[in-house]
């Protein structure tokens, strides 16, 4: 079971690694694409309808990729009206497990959800670019809900070891608690 | 106190773009939904979503498939979201008359309707949207050359953009929602499109030129899911195809003369109106028909294309005789 | 499905919203719930509405904006943008607040209202007014009410969709929304004076040496603003393209120029820049599914009716309009909430007499509003995002920001010639072709 459960952390990981290059490569490909597109329009006088559909494709798997990420690192938006008040860290601690076990239930529903709709789209496929169906470039919902639910597992795994998960931090946090 | 054997009327959800009292909205509200509820002796009874309060049509598409909604009112590029065949009809310059449309309708309704059904869709009503035009804030398009300058705002697809290609025009793509700011930003300076959309999105005080020529024909479907309508009684059935014929007529009549309305209104608010001399408009319908090629065995097939232009010669024939 | 349960279910995700779980856990998970306990849907049916994002108005202009702001925050150009403004308004009492103002209405205006001014500008301000001595909980709240006063500003996006969905001239909307939105903004303005003015914030006297070294030291930043505000509004560039042209430019300044970001540090800026895009963005997502359930059962029109059956004059009329539009606010985008509330609303209104420019000027004041209101504020959740600071506090600190932007919506609710006094002076009312 441990190495089981060692293993799938370690894929994990490797994961996370392709999520982090996956995000540089579309966003810079977006970019370069989009001002390609500026330049080619006002001084060529060029335009290609596929940009915009290249864009918008872009933006669903960096939203996605991003959620997916933000999970890993616990940034999602969230509305804490109590958990401060909770005197004791163990209380803290039971807290976050409650939380993170309640975030995997509702990322299993989605990933079900997304399952389906990448289903639907399958039985007709539709093509934007030549041969790659849309129903393809969608299956990144399912995936990203998928790894939000192995986030959230090693994130209670790491709890309850006492370790501290994966973080991520601003720069500018310094500027911030200058007072 | 109601009776305990009073039945419910079973739901069908439709969702369309078109706002509730207007053109293809009003059609369907004041003479395709009577039919249907009547027909069935209320025991149906459907609920539009107007004004795109349901997405758009893309996503009514996955809407349908999914079972949320069963019915939608749809036009011009969105009925080849639904039927990719549906192209066929608004390749350029396939059509040059509302009678041709109307025979194409009549002698090939039985091909629209088994290619529908392929996709899942019962085609309950198959109207027009109308002819599309050319418009322009800058350019008067009335030589090849100008269309060569211009910059069309597009987002109808890739058989628009292959046409423009063939013009030398540049399109812009501007996303649907985009394309309304695009023009009035002047990033984008021409367009094709129905009388109806100028007016609807408020780009005819914009608006310098009208090319009036009948560019593309634009259809408007409601489409029901085939699941639902084949489940549905043989007797409504029977009644709603005894009725069908009268149903688009009367919307015929009424989106048709909105659309030329429109185009009346925007010309008298002050579009100048513009035409190609004969013989430029004989090389632009040259030009347009390399598109018929391209895209045959691509969004349609070959052998529908042979048999569109077939009835449309034969008529032709019959006609000048 | 059986009371109890439903019970359950509301309190398990109360609780859960309450004690911090992630917001899209409760907003998407309630939508799947609903849609398939309550509507008897398939759960796909949410995750349509999720993925519908790509096609909303602007949305390709999010990443590319938030990658700029990284950018330029994470680089020295903050640093200098705010000596070159402090050199230019130092010598003013809240001199920054007034830049901070000026700068985010023209961004926000021109970015089509989607919180990226926050990350954007805000990023580079609130550094920058911190440092000057504002309090920090003033600058968070003045930076997130800021970010969204740009909304009546021709020409936002907002603005056209409303024309278009409510039939009424966008052109006249433009004029009409002039003054109620200078009304905002110089309120914004007042109140950052006063502040300055009160909490002694040193003010430095105007020195043409100084701007001009500081002028000097920012020279590739400043083309900048000219180049997007020019390319909008000259019609060279779409809003989505001149966030394209800000990213590459700050890219181009800030790795070949000024060589100040490292190739490492450009990858550490992508990712965790792109992991606030997908934070915001599945969180929207999640609300225009949860929209689509409210869509469905047709509970907005059940509420439209039950409000217009029970109220009697115009001036309750407006009241009760105004609170309805600001729980609007809290739970829907301003796009989702101007496609399916609009056509609810303008026929109630019409029976009241209401001006329908005035009705929309009125409209999108209040959406301005929701940016700022609980739960779904997209500026608290962006602030949140961009600063690491909990939603909670920031709900805390924008609240007398909220109570000036209350005011101007009390006086732009019930003095309609604010906002049809151009309009009567301009001359003729336009009617719009008839369809
Ligand atoms: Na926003
Ligand atoms: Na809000």
């Amino acid at each position: 079971m441990n190495d089981f459960i060692n293993g799938l952390f370690a894929f994990h990981r490797v994961i996370i690694v392709i999520e982090k290059a996956l995000l540089f490569l579309i966003l810079f490909s977006m970019i370069i694409i989009s001002f390609g597109q500026v330049i080619a329009r006002n001084i060529f006088d060029q335009g290609y309808m596929w940009v915009d559909i290249f864009l918008r494709h872009g933006v669903i798997w960096i939203a996605f990729l991003g959620a997916s990420l933000a999970t890993e690192y616990r940034q999602h938006i969230k509305i804490d009206v109590f958990s401060h008040m909770l005197s004791t860290p163990y209380k803290r601690k039971q807290i976050e497990i409650a939380i993170s076990v309640f975030q995997m239930v509702i990322c299993a529903l989605l990933a079900i959800g997304s399952i389906e709709y990448v289903m639907m789209l399958k039985e007709y496929p539709t093509y934007d670019f030549k041969w790659f169906p849309v129903w393809g470039l969608r299956m990144i919902v399912p995936f990203s809900f998928v790894v939000m639910i192995v986030s959230c597992f090693s994130h209670i795994v790491n709890t309850l070891a006492g370790r501290s998960s994966p973080t991520i931090t601003y720069d500018s946090e310094s500027i911030m608690n200058e007072k | 106190h109601a009776a305990a054997t009073e039945v419910k009327p079973e739901i069908w959800k439709f969702a369309t773009i078109a706002p509730k009292g207007i053109g293809l909205g009003n059609s369907i509200r004041s003479i395709l939904i009577p039919a249907i509820e009547e027909g069935s002796e209320h025991t149906i009874q459907i609920d539009v979503y107007w004004g795109g309060v349901m997405g758009d049509e893309a996503d009514y598409q996955q809407k349908m498939r999914l079972g949320q909604i069963q019915g939608t009112g749809i036009s011009g590029m969105a009925a080849t979201i639904f039927c990719p065949e549906m192209s066929i009809l608004e390749l350029p310059f396939m059509f040059k008359s509302w009678e041709e449309v109307d025979y194409i309708k009549k002698v090939m309704r039985e091909d629209f309707e088994k290619l529908h059904e392929k996709y899942g869709y019962k085609l309950a009503a198959w109207n027009d949207q109308g002819f599309d035009q050319f418009y322009s804030t800058k350019y008067a398009l009335d030589t090849l050359e100008q269309f060569g300058k211009a910059k069309f705002g597009s987002w109808y697809g890739k058989v628009e953009e292959k046409f423009l290609e063939t013009l030398g025009a540049n399109p812009i793509p501007v996303g649907v929602a985009e394309a309304v700011p695009a023009m009035r930003q002047g990033v984008a300076d021409s367009m094709i499109g129905p009388a109806f959309y100028i007016v609807a999105t408020q780009m005819y005080p914009e608006v310098k030129y009208v090319n009036p020529i009948n560019v593309r024909y634009s259809p408007a479907v409601i489409l029901i899911g085939l699941d639902r309508w084949n489940a549905l009684d043989d007797r409504y059935k029977k009644r709603f195809f005894e009725q069908q014929a009268d149903i688009e007529a009367k919307i015929a009549i009424n989106l048709r003369s909105d659309n030329d309305k429109c185009l009346n209104a925007i010309i008298k608010y002050g579009a100048k109106e513009s035409h190609l001399s004969p013989e430029n408009e004989k090389v632009m319908k040259e030009k347009a028909k390399t598109t018929w090629d391209y895209f045959a065995g691509k969004l349609y097939s070959r052998e529908l294309l042979d048999k569109l232009l077939g009835h449309l010669d034969s008529f032709r024939k019959e006609r000048d005789k | 499905m059986s009371v109890a349960i439903t019970a359950g279910l509301v309190f398990l995700f109360i609780l859960f919203f309450l004690f911090g779980a992630p917001l899209f856990t409760i907003i998407g998970g309630g939508a799947v719930l609903l849609f398939y306990l309550f509507a008897h849907q398939s759960m796909a049916t949410p995750i349509v509405e999720m993925c519908r994002l790509a096609n909303a108005p602007g949305i390709i202009a999010i990443p590319l904006f938030i990658f700029a702001g990284f950018i330029y925050a994470e680089s020295k150009s903050s640093t200098r943008m705010i000596n070159l403004s402090n050199a230019m308004l130092g010598w003013l009492p809240g001199g920054l607040t007034v830049a901070a103002v000026v700068v985010s209405t023209v961004f926000t205006a021109m970015t089509g209202a989607s919180g990226v001014t926050i990350i954007a500008i805000g990023g580079i301000l609130l550094p920058a007014l911190i440092r000057e001595g504002y309090s920090r909980s003033f600058s968070l709240g003045f930076i997130i009410a800021a970010g969204s006063s740009g909304v009546l500003f021709a020409p936002s996006l907002p603005i056209i969709i409303y024309g278009m969905i409510a039939k009424t001239n966008i052109t006249e909307l433009f004029l009409a929304c002039l003054i109620p939105g200078l009304l905002i903004v110089g309120l914004l303005i007042l109140y950052g004076i006063f502040y300055g003015a009160r909490h002694h914030i040193p003010t430095t006297p105007f020195s043409k040496e100084v701007l001009i070294r500081a002028t000097w030291e920012a020279k590739w930043l400043i083309p900048l603003p000219f180049f997007v505000v020019g390319g909008i509004y000259g019609g060279i560039i779409t809003v989505s393209e001149a966030a394209s042209v800000t990213v590459s430019y700050a890219l181009f300044t800030e790795c070949f120029i000024y060589q100040e970001i490292p190739f490492k540090k450009l990858f550490q800026l992508t990712v965790h820049s792109m992991v606030t895009v997908g934070a915001l963005l599945l969180v929207l997502g999640a609300a225009l599914g949860l929209t689509n359930f409210l869509v469905d059962q047709k509970i907005p029109q059940l509420i439209m009716t039950i409000i217009s059956d029970h109220i009697g004059s115009k001036t309750a009329f407006v009241m009760v309009l105004n609170i309805f539009l600001l729980i609007v606010g809290c739970m829907m985008d301003m796009f989702s909430a101007i496609v399916v509330v609009v056509p609810l609303i303008a026929p109630v209104a019409e029976t009241f007499n209401m001006d329908p420019i005035h009705l929309g000027v009125l409209f999108l004041a209040n959406l301005e509003l929701g940016y700022l209101t609980p739960p779904v504020g997209v500026n608290l959740f962006v602030a949140s995002l961009r600063f690491n600071v909990s939603v909670m506090q920031l709900y805390r600190v924008v609240i007398p920001a909220l109570i000036i932007l209350f005011l101007a919506l009390l006086i732009i609710s019930y003095w309609p010639q604010l906002s049809l006094f151009l309009l009567d002076v301009t001359g003729q009312r336009m009617i719009l072709l008839e369809i």
